[in-house]
């Protein structure tokens, strides 16, 4: 079975084009366009991985991350955090809020494939 | 003053009273002259009338005699009887008018009737010749007589004896029944001797008013004009300066009160003159105190004070000037104004015409020369005029404007760099923003670009070329972001101590292939012994990055084609400094757009080849870490960029980050 992967963006653009790139290489996908969303859906369904903007309106891309992996099941989910801020500062609190690894946009995207695929397979 | 000696004003005194007493005593005089004299006039005819009033009664008795013996029938004959004669003889016998008078009866013969002395004798023969003719002359006048007259006679005679003259005057009556000539008569010198008494004594009155006069006159003298005296002293006295000196007058009289309201106003004189003593000791303590006042206000204040008198020849000057000129004060004074001015004598004369038709001026911008150098100053000046208005000369306040000179150059300059890092902060800020928004948009369409090519084109079709026209905008508008977000992202250094040489040999290593493959020589001349520069490496080897592809473009169409880059150590703008220059040999920077290559979106080059941040980012970069950066000319042509940073050690070096 595919792994199920859960974008949560503001930015419909994104959502659609991330969608897109991940449904093409075989994963199942869902969306949500805010924290909100993002973890009701979480404690709807099961989800293998959570790709995370970290600027949203409402609930930031941090808190939804460190409730994430409050929930029972998703301690351990891999979570990669998307921002437009890449300084170092942003990077220690997405990785103290639990974030399995951080990346810059605009990202590539097949480095971006790679990433998520490293975080899949990692134990 | 002077006290006036007043003797003058006591001898004017003494002649006034002495000619009052003259005028008062002149008409005296004169009044009782005239009265003797109508007095004496008065006499000499009542001696004349009693002569008169004796004849009349002697007459008026001889009238009655006979009369009675008529009568009594005694005697009717011409001749009368003893018996009527007797109260006749005996009226004569008696008969007295002052000490001289006489009366007598005679007849025409001259015999003498009835006569006190010499009863019954002829004149005749008493006088001889002259009793003959006194007799003729009496008879022919008695005879002329009427009943009621009087004659009078005047007649001189001899006295018997003497060769004396006595003026006799005679009053005779005729008493025709007897024949008598009745005859009264008195020396006229004897009626006049009284009047000579009266005389005498009037003028011994007289004298003795004149002496009385002439003692009053000198007493009065004496009291009026020895108080007088006394307080004309005392007023020299006191106009000498002795205010100790009263007049000593105890008379009750007005020279008393003179006194008195003199001594009053010598007491008065001497309370105000110590007063006015106490008074003008405090306030020339008061202008002592004003003037070491002003003198250390003038000597204390900084900036300089100079009086000129009205040839404009210096006066005065305070010890600011000698501060601020490096002339001591015996140096100026005595010279002329204008020999300190640079501008000279002209400027001078300026100012004073600038000053007679204002008044005064104020901050006007003007030098000094000094020993050592020109002074630029602010001058205040004014026009001294004494009481009457009169030009006397000029006050001129000179405030060095050196150290304000330099304030204001370096408050511009620094007004230059904050408006230029406000710039950038706003811009930094502005595309930030822009970065962000485009990022998300662009990265939606690369992704999905990715998608496309992936899934579509696996074989050769029309649309994976036009694809990969997308991709390529893609990758411009990405690098178009990232130099946007680097420019933004200034602020974020690391710096360390780093010798400029590595950033420099790094971005020659990132474009080296590029420069070879365009046929661009370099030319390096770095020095291996540089002293560090506190930087960030990254940011500097951005800064070389630009620059180089800046020099790449410039030369892209040119046959020779040499980047020249050096970098050396030098005691530069004030401080030890790491100096790089990058020049090439392209066709230049035109002066009319160099101070503009800085700014941002500035750009020389084709659309799409430049984003016009290059430069401006650099600037960024060079500034945050204390530098300068800067075009240099190059009289052959070609470009050269100077780029100076601090040396670590140097203060002005940006220190490390914690």
């Amino acid at each position: 079975m595919e792994p199920r992967i859960l974008l949560t963006d503001d930015d419909e653009l994104i959502l659609i084009a991330m969608e897109e790139l991940l449904l093409s290489e075989g994963f199942a996908v869902s969306t949500a366009s805010s924290g909100a969303d993002a973890l009701q859906q979480a404690a709807d369904a099961r989800f293998d991985l959570f790709v995370l903007d970290v600027i949203m309106p409402g609930m930031q891309g941090f808190e939804v991350c460190r409730r994430l992996r409050q929930t029972p099941g998703y301690e351990q989910v891999p979570i990669v955090m998307l921002t437009a801020k890449s300084a170092d500062a942003d990077k220690r609190r997405g990785l103290e809020a639990g974030a399995s690894c951080f990346l810059p946009k605009p990202i590539d995207p097949a480095r971006l494939l790679d990433k998520i695929r490293q975080a899949l397979e990692s134990p | 003053m002077r006290p006036r000696p007043s003797p003058r004003f006591q001898e004017q005194i003494k002649a006034k009273l002495a000619l009052t007493f003259v005028i008062v005593l002149l008409p005296l005089l004169a009044g009782e002259m005239l009265a003797l004299h109508s007095l004496g006039e008065e006499l000499h005819e009542a001696a004349e009338q009693e002569l008169s009033n004796s004849v009349t009664h002697l007459y008026t008795l001889c009238a009655i005699q006979s009369h009675s013996a008529d009568v009594s029938g005694l005697n009717n004959a011409a001749v009368p009887d003893s018996e009527v004669l007797a109260p006749i003889q005996n009226l004569i016998h008696t008969f007295h008018v002052g000490s001289a008078g006489f009366a007598y009866v005679m007849d025409c013969s001259g015999n003498l009737l009835v006569h006190p002395a010499m009863e019954g004798r002829n004149v005749a023969e008493l006088m001889g010749g002259q009793g003959s003719e006194l007799s003729r002359t009496l008879c022919e006048a008695a005879r002329k007589l009427g009943p009621g007259d009087v004659g009078t006679l005047r007649l001189d005679q001899q006295a018997a004896g003497g060769d004396e003259i006595h003026r006799l005057v005679l009053k005779l009556k005729y008493f025709e029944r007897w024949r008598w000539i009745i005859v009264a008569g008195s020396d006229e010198q004897e009626v006049y001797a009284s009047l000579g008494r009266i005389e005498y004594y009037s003028a011994l009155m007289v004298g003795m008013s004149l002496v009385l006069v002439v003692a009053l006159t000198l007493a009065l003298n004496r009291i009026i004009t020895r108080p007088l005296d006394q307080v004309s002293a005392a007023a020299s006295k006191m106009a000498a300066g002795d205010l100790d000196h009263s007049v000593q007058i105890d008379t009750r009289d007005e020279f008393g009160a003179l006194a008195a309201a003199f001594n009053a106003m010598a007491d008065q004189v001497r309370d105000k003159t110590e007063n006015l003593e106490n008074t003008v000791n405090e306030r020339t303590e008061a202008l002592r105190e004003s003037r070491e006042r002003y003198r250390s206000l003038v000597e204390s204040t900084v900036d300089a004070i100079v009086t000129t008198d009205k040839h404009g020849t210096i006066t005065f000057v305070n010890k600011s000037f000698e501060k601020i000129s490096g002339y001591s004060r015996d140096e100026v004074l005595g010279t002329p104004i204008w020999s300190h001015y640079p501008e000279g004598r002209e400027r001078a004369v300026g100012v004073m015409e600038l000053l007679r038709t204002q008044g005064q001026v104020a901050s006007l911008e003007m030098s000094l020369r000094g020993r050592d150098r020109v002074v630029p100053i602010h001058t205040s000046a004014s026009i001294l005029r004494d009481a009457q208005g009169e030009e006397r000369g000029t006050l001129g306040i000179f405030s060095d404007m050196t150290a304000r000179r330099r304030l204001e150059a370096e408050l511009a300059e620094a007004q230059a760099n904050l408006v230029q890092t406000m710039k950038l902060r706003a811009l930094g800020d502005l595309v930030s923003g822009v970065a962000h928004e485009v990022n998300n948009p662009l990265m939606a369409s690369s992704t999905i670009l990715h998608v496309m090519k992936r899934s579509t084109c696996k074989a050769d079709c029309p649309n994976e070329r036009r694809l990969e026209v997308l991709v390529r905008c893609n990758e411009r508008i990405a690098r178009i972001v990232d130099h946007l977000r680097e420019f933004s992202r200034q602020a974020e250094m690391h710096r360390r101590p780093i010798s400029i040489n590595e950033p420099i040999d790094n971005a020659l290593v990132i474009t080296g292939q590029q420069l070879l493959n365009m046929q661009i020589e370099i030319r390096k001349q770095l020095d291996p012994d540089l002293p560090p520069v506190m930087a960030d490496a990254n940011h500097l080897e951005q800064v070389f990055l630009d620059i180089i592809a800046n020099a790449r473009d410039a030369m892209e169409e040119l046959e020779q084609r040499v980047l020249t880059i050096r970098s050396y150590s030098c005691h530069c703008d004030g401080r030890p400094s790491v100096v790089v220059t990058i020049s090439d040999t392209g066709p230049g920077i035109p002066a009319e757009v160099r101070d503009k290559i800085f700014e941002p979106f500035f750009t020389t080059k084709e659309v799409g080849k430049g984003t016009g941040l290059g430069l401006a980012i650099c600037y960024g970069i060079i500034e945050e870490h204390g530098g300068t950066i800067r075009v240099e000319d190059q009289p052959e042509g070609g470009t050269t960029l100077r780029i100076a940073l601090p040396t670590a050690g140097s203060d002005d070096a940006v220190t490390a980050e914690a």
